[in-house]
């Protein structure tokens, strides 16, 4: 079954809610994790220079802790900037992105991807469409990226196919299509999206 | 030790110039990017160089420490190399292994923030050691393939502790200083992991572990 684009007003304002919600998310993000974790720090390196002058306190073994915490901030910033475009994504393409990214969920996916490359906003595109489809994986997925003609085929298959419609609203304005083959709950999403 | 360096961002650097100064270490080379690194070693052979510290992410783009540490491999195949990076990632590990097996080394950049993890890095590496950062032979070892994970799961506490200081490239006398058990000990335990995991016994010598470890860990295809 092929899904019909849906109105295109009524996408570009379900793109729009979804692009400012997940700034303001993002914005969050930041300032409760690393913001308020390096806040933190400035606090503790005041104590820091108190001790000094007092001569007290574990000097070592405080910036040890002082180190660990710098660790954790840029882990969260490393988190945050997975959410914006995974570097690996950016660096190596979709194939050994996709591949990180099924080591970290529940179910066992598998991911046939071809090596080549494709436009940052389609290869951005796609991963993000299959990591929100593998949230909802119920099974094992099989996960293809291949060049079909001028433009990207990405097929996921032993999906719950309700998401098809969410892949549709994420690459219709990049004049892709999704089609559903399969049974209404598991089936194959089908996309593709056409780039140079 | 006598240290090169490469690395674009000038603040890091800088800093590990100094860091490393404090440890007592020569920084006989240091550049922005990896060509440059590369011309220097080969024009000046009179000036002997232990271990090569590189960026991942630099220049030649999009990822300059990887052809860079190719290069050096090839000319000086005793030089250690050790590729700092922003990520501990997978896919970039088994490149880096790609590279070679001996003498060479994987950290995060703010994991060698100590004159103490800096030196026991380099100091490993020159001795003809792997170095890989142990938050991701820890990734590795609890996230492994999907098709690998009940096999992993049938490991024992302590056979998954060996395992995950496989993962790191330590050697038998390595692992068993961490666990404070023997190395006779040690031995038993990874015969039983290659026996679960179906890996060849010839496998488990030491330099090529770590590549059949990891291999296994990130394999898609099954007895792969």
């Amino acid at each position: 079954m092929q899904l019909e684009p849906r109105d295109a007003g009524d996408t570009r304002r379900r793109r729009l809610d979804e692009h400012w919600n997940q700034r303001r998310d993002l914005e969050r993000q930041l300032h409760d994790g690393p913001a308020l974790r390096i806040a933190a720090l400035t606090l503790h390196l005041g104590l820091l220079a108190q001790q000094v002058r007092d001569g007290t306190g574990d000097l070592q073994q405080h910036i040890e802790a002082l180190q660990g915490q710098l660790h954790l901030a840029l882990q969260e910033l490393r988190a945050i900037a997975d959410q914006i475009y995974p570097p690996l994504l950016q660096e190596a393409g979709l194939g050994p992105a996709l591949r990180e990214l099924a080591s970290g969920v529940q179910v066992p996916v598998r991911i046939d991807a071809v090596d080549g490359r494709f436009d940052p906003a389609v290869e951005g595109v796609a991963y993000f469409a299959v990591r929100e489809v593998l949230e909802y994986a119920t099974r094992t997925v099989d996960v293809t990226v291949r060049r079909d003609g001028d433009g990207l085929a990405l097929d996921l298959a032993n999906v719950n196919t309700g998401q098809g419609v969410a892949v549709r609203d994420r690459i219709q304005w990049l004049g892709g299509a999704v089609e559903i083959v399969g049974g209404s709950v598991l089936g194959t999403i089908k996309v593709r999206i056409p780039c140079e | 030790m006598r240290v090169a360096l490469a690395e674009d961002g000038a603040l890091f650097r800088e800093g590990l110039v100094m860091l490393l100064e404090a440890a007592g270490h020569e920084v006989v080379h240091c550049t922005a990017d990896g060509d440059s690194l590369v011309e220097l070693l080969a024009a000046e052979p009179g000036e002997p160089v232990d271990v090569a510290i590189l960026d991942i992410r630099m220049r030649p783009e999009p990822d300059g420490g990887l052809p860079t540490a190719e290069r050096l491999r090839a000319a000086h195949p005793k030089l250690g190399l050790l590729f700092l990076s922003h990520y501990a990632e997978a896919h970039y590990l088994m490149r880096i292994l790609h590279i070679g097996t001996e003498a060479i080394g994987y950290r995060l950049k703010e994991k060698v923030g100590s004159v103490e993890v800096l030196s026991d890095t380099l100091t490993r590496i020159r001795d003809g050691e792997i170095v890989i950062e142990p938050l991701l032979a820890q990734r590795l070892v609890e996230r492994p393939s999907s098709n690998r994970r009940d096999v992993v799961a049938s490991l024992s506490t302590r056979e998954l502790d060996v395992l995950r200081l496989m993962a790191e490239g330590r050697s038998n006398g390595g692992i068993a200083g961490q666990l404070f058990v023997t190395q006779k000990a040690v031995e038993k335990h990874i015969a039983n992991i290659f026996t679960k995991l179906g890996l060849p016994p010839d496998a488990a010598e030491h330099h090529r572990r770590v590549l059949a470890v990891l291999t296994y860990l990130r394999s898609q295809q099954d007895g792969a």
